[in-house]
């Protein structure tokens, strides 16, 4: 056969060639889509999705934790002790989402139980006209933390926030008439074993 | 098709009082162009390239576009929207007038095409039927060439002058073997007008006996208009877009028109030269009535609808993107209806022509959802090594025929037929082996 | 077509590697006509350098005579960044720098600083591991198989690759709850383990589904005539030259040669596994492109293995002890995994700190691009196209 052959060979493979990739695109034609047709339908979003991150005030210890871990800094934590105490309550928390990268470290840093109070939502739309407006106040951030479901009830969570420990603790200074050193310590502390559980609290 | 007022008697009777009456032919032309673009080829274009996206969409497993009208049909008038408010952009050292008057030679010859060609049965579907309507053809097909190689020279950018060069090559040589295999159906006909070629074909189309024509004259169109397999001239990942990089706004826009207008034109070419124009199949021979063509044209027009409907319900579904799904349908019941009652007067003809064309742009889809694209070398090669030998060859054995008699194109194309049947055996004996994916 | 590649002697004793067209240069008639070489910029806003590559192409009509990568569009000092980050925080800087495979830079990283500070990480998250890599790795691979199609006109493939990948990223992100940066492969060990019940169907539902869906893309590319017109003895990569300019990955192995760091220098899981380094002997973009295309069958079949050891190895710690701080003592050490684009090395310093003292990545894009102008010569601007995408840079991990 020789050259003839090869010839043969030749046209028999591009002829094949050209027709089965028709045949291909032709069964895609038929096939259903995988396409979204996004804003009208939604994705599905898996439960351990890292979206923009939200904080509850209430049960932040501000203890500092998450903006130590944020590998880009963009958590701007301020609080201060409460009076007679030894909790702290949050005064302004900032979160710059516009250089946010949502790597989830503030969460697994956050020591609160049972629920965290940062916590990375589902959300994922982020357009805004203005950059200024991509930097969170804790009025947006907790509007974005109660977007995620919480599996844990309302009254079980904010039970133990530090504000109400606080005041646990100066009633009970007020009712043993100042214990000293030994009370403040044991008192709360035993409600406070996320510290202790927590990776990052030490 | 004897309309009881004409546009000639409503001319001349405006331009009469105005004392102008010596101007009413010119006016009619201009009008009648006007109609052609306005009429016929704006929408077939805009339905075009919608087409074209859906079905890509489809292929590819998208819905293409679906926002704007009901199922994305004026998408295309909204991207024109766009362009027409986009900056018209000069390059600074660009070669201003022609860099401007190069996206007109590229739009106006597409268009220009449509005054031979016959869309229906009758002198009223022909703008102007010309005895040499193949030469015309020819010739203004060409002109495109010179405005895509002036396109890419005067934009004064490397990768459109390379995209310039590549096309200059390509289409002069691709032009040879087109003209060779368009020859063949006047030489059976016996005649270069249009209408009278259509008519030749009552009993059998063209493209049975001119099959390998018909392929010389389809995959050298396709090299001719730049479509995919051969698309270097704009080969957007090796040449960014080619000859039109530096365009912006509606100019290109007409680079983007025409090139849509040109695959809608060679597929009408080749429906009128080798796909019997107007005529049904098998039904071609048999007196029909009116009413008869124009039943089994809604039924082929329900079925090509009906399909892209189907698609697109599939997929999409009843969500609150389609939410305008009822008006297709009602457009779609409307068209039937004006289809039906302009069957019983006799426009069904041009419905045949446009489906069938219609038809031959989806094969074009399909390419163009296939194919990667060739290499300049690769291509000249098989332009001049393969298509012009088999066009000469077919050509002559044609001529002969006419002349003699001897029926040398029938034995040819009877070995093509042949040739294609034991290739096709060879392919499923040895290698058609393809895993079933569900 | 002439399909071999002409390799030229010089009197300096350097060899000169490229296409036909160089051969032709000196003597070819065409050539007496004196032209203009036609200096040109391909990108780096260009629609096939796969980001923001810059080539200083000089062209003799279609020829290419002499092609220089020019980079560094996409700097962002990531070593500089990593002495001012602690050791757990800056693994999620390496997301971003094969952002394609960024699992492979999270495993490099981790291996890298495991080595130094000596952590063993837990036996759960080394099979975690495997499975997130081996998963990262066919979604890189379709990335660059589908956007070859893409380079030589062909858009389905592109599209059907892309839709296969979707299936992966949508099991990564149930896994790590990102479908790019994962940051999921920890510094001794995994984030969180694997989840159970719905994932684990989706993902044996994908290696059920995913090798029949490959074959049909492969189709669309590997068996059209075009395709292999466009690719076949294009761009060779002798393997030699291959070994002198160090190149590693689908690169090297399609020059014949079987390199695979999870063979040659075994890390994590891999030893336990059965999986054949794919080589082919010839070197063109079509080896390349085949190697890619075999490797993912290759990594369905670790996938396969590793389902079964899910039900082995029981869950159960997945980040080793001392993990989030580590403090390595001072000294230094160089790990290195296979990347899907070949290897992917990490050299530390550490002076005893938290923070290391200095970063030095080794990335396989980078020293595999350095072999372009090498071998882009003498062919046409389209080759030189298909070269670009058989080589398949991220430039996020060129640049650093």
């Amino acid at each position: 056969m020789g050259l003839f052959g090869r010839l043969v060979d030749d046209l028999v493979n591009t002829f094949v060639s050209i027709l089965k990739g028709h045949q291909v695109t032709w069964r895609n034609l038929w096939r259903e889509r995988v396409t979204l047709q996004y804003p009208n339908e939604r994705p599905k979003l898996p439960e351990r999705y890292r979206g923009l991150p939200g904080l509850h005030p209430e049960l932040c210890i501000v203890c500092g934790a998450c903006a130590k871990a944020c590998p880009v800094q963009v958590i701007n934590i301020q609080g201060r002790k409460i009076a007679g105490t030894r909790h702290r309550e949050l005064v302004r928390y900032q979160l710059e989402a516009g250089r946010c990268m949502f790597c989830g470290l503030c969460e697994e840093a956050c020591p609160t139980k049972p629920v965290k109070a940062i916590r990375l939502s589902n959300t994922f739309e982020l357009a805004v006209a203005d950059k200024s407006a991509l930097v969170l106040e804790i009025p947006q951030l907790l509007e974005i933390w109660k977007s995620k479901p919480v599996e844990v009830p309302e009254e079980q969570y904010l039970a133990a926030t530090p504000k109400k420990l606080a005041a646990q603790e100066l009633a009970k200074q007020a009712e043993g008439e100042k214990p000293k050193a030994e009370g403040a310590e044991a008192a709360p502390r035993p409600k406070r074993v996320a510290a202790e559980g927590g990776p990052a609290g030490g | 098709m004897n309309l009881p007022i004409t546009l000639t008697g409503i001319v001349e009777g405006a331009l009469a009082p105005l004392g102008l009456q010596g101007l009413t032919p010119l006016v009619v032309y201009l009008l009648d162009a006007l109609i052609i673009l306005l009429l016929l080829i704006m929408p077939v274009v805009t339905i075009l390239i919608w087409l074209l996206r859906k079905m890509l969409g489809f292929i590819q497993r998208r819905l293409g576009p679906m926002r704007v009208g009901p199922f994305g049909v004026l998408q295309t008038i909204a991207d024109a929207v766009k362009l027409f408010h986009k900056e018209d952009l000069f390059p600074a050292n660009a070669d201003r007038v022609v860099f401007a008057l190069a996206p007109f030679l590229v739009f106006v010859p597409a268009v220009l095409v449509y005054v031979v060609i016959p869309f229906g049965q009758g002198d009223g579907f022909v703008t102007k039927d010309l005895s040499v309507g193949l030469v015309y053809l020819t010739a203004v097909t060409s002109i495109s060439a010179i405005g895509i190689i002036t396109a890419g020279w005067s934009s004064d950018n490397k990768w459109s002058l390379l995209g310039g060069l590549r096309s200059a090559a390509q289409l002069v040589s691709y032009e040879l073997p087109m003209t060779l295999a368009l020859l063949g159906p006047p030489l059976m006909a016996g005649t270069l007008s249009l209408s009278g070629i259509v008519a030749a074909q009552q009993s059998v189309w063209f493209v049975v006996p001119q099959a390998l024509g018909f392929l010389i004259y389809f995959i050298a169109a396709l090299a001719e208009i730049a479509h995919l397999p051969f698309d270097l001239p704009e080969a957007e990942s090796e040449l960014v877009a080619g000859y039109n990089v530096e365009y912006s706004g509606m100019r290109f826009g007409l680079f983007f028109l025409g090139e849509f207008a040109n695959s809608f034109t060679i597929c009408l070419v080749a429906t009128v030269l080798f796909l019997g124009g107007w005529h049904l199949p098998f039904l071609g021979g048999l007196p029909l009535t009116s009413w008869q063509t124009g039943l089994a044209t809604v039924a082929t027009m329900a079925l090509l609808g009906g399909g892209i409907w189907y698609l697109n319900w599939r997929r999409a579904g009843w969500t609150s993107a389609t939410r305008w799904h009822w008006l297709g349908y009602v457009s779609a019941a409307i068209l039937a209806a004006i289809v039906l009652v302009a069957g019983l007067v006799g426009f069904i003809s041009v419905v045949i022509t446009l489906v069938k064309t219609s038809l031959l742009v989806f094969v074009l889809m399909w390419l163009r959802g296939t194919l990667p694209r060739v290499r300049v070398d690769q291509l000249m090669s098989f332009g001049w090594k393969a298509l012009v030998p088999l066009g000469l060859v077919n050509f002559l054995a044609l001529a002969f025929q006419a002349a003699t008699g001897i029926p040398t194109g029938w034995v040819l194309n009877l070995l093509f037929f042949v040739f294609v049947g034991w290739l096709l055996l060879f392919a499923w004996r040895k290698r058609w082996a393809y895993s079933a994916v569900s | 077509m002439a399909t071999e590649t002409k390799q030229t002697s010089e009197p300096d004793g350097v060899l000169r590697l490229g296409g036909p067209g160089l051969a032709a240069e000196p003597t070819g008639d065409i050539h007496e006509i004196e032209t203009d070489h036609l200096e040109v910029s391909m990108g780096p806003q260009h629609p096939s350098t796969h980001g923001v590559l810059r080539l200083k192409v000089k062209l003799d009509g279609e020829w290419v005579t002499e092609v220089q990568p020019e980079i560094g569009y996409l700097h962002r000092g990531v070593e500089k960044i990593a002495e001012n980050r602690t050791y757990f925080q800056f693994l999620t800087i390496t997301d971003r720098l094969d952002y394609v495979a960024a699992m492979a830079c999270n495993a490099a990283y981790a291996v890298a600083v495991e080595k130094l500070a000596g952590l063993t990480v837990p036996p759960r998250a080394e099979l975690c591991r495997v499975i997130v890599q081996e998963l990262d790795r066919i979604a890189s691979h379709l990335v660059s198989v589908g956007t070859y199609g893409l380079d030589l006109g062909a858009t389905s493939p592109f599209i059907y690759a892309f839709r296969d990948r979707e299936t992966i990223l949508d099991l990564l992100e149930m896994v790590c709850g990102a479908r790019l940066t994962y940051s999921y492969i920890r510094v001794g060990g995994v984030a969180r383990d694997l989840p159970e019940g719905e994932w684990r169907t989706r993902f044996r539902q994908f290696l059920d589904e995913f090798p029949p869906m490959l074959d049909e893309q492969d189709t669309l590319l590997s068996e059209n005539e075009i395709f292999l017109l466009r690719t076949r003895g294009v761009g060779v990569l002798p393997p030699e030259v291959a070994v002198n300019y160090g190149t590693s990955g689908p690169v090297l192995r399609g020059s014949g040669v079987a390199y695979d760091v999870r063979r040659s220098k075994p890390y994590g899981l891999y030893p336990q596994l059965d999986f054949n380094v794919v080589t082919r002997p010839t070197g063109d973009c079509l080896a390349r492109y085949q190697v890619r295309v075999e490797e993912m069958r290759q990594s369905v079949k670790i996938l396969r293995q590793c389902d079964q050891l899910l039900d082995e190895i029981p869950p159960g710690e997945v980040l080793a002890k001392g993990a989030r701080g580590v403090k390595p003592a001072a000294g230094e050490a160089y790990a290195s995994v296979e990347s899907p684009r070949g290897e992917m090395g990490v050299y530390l310093i550490s002076d005893g700190s938290n923070k290391p003292y200095r970063l030095k990545w080794r990335s396989p894009s980078f020293v595999n691009l350095s072999v372009l102008s090498a071998i882009g010569r003498g062919w046409k601007v389209a080759d030189l196209v298909a070269i670009i995408g058989s080589i398949d840079p991220v430039f996020g991990d060129v640049d650093r």
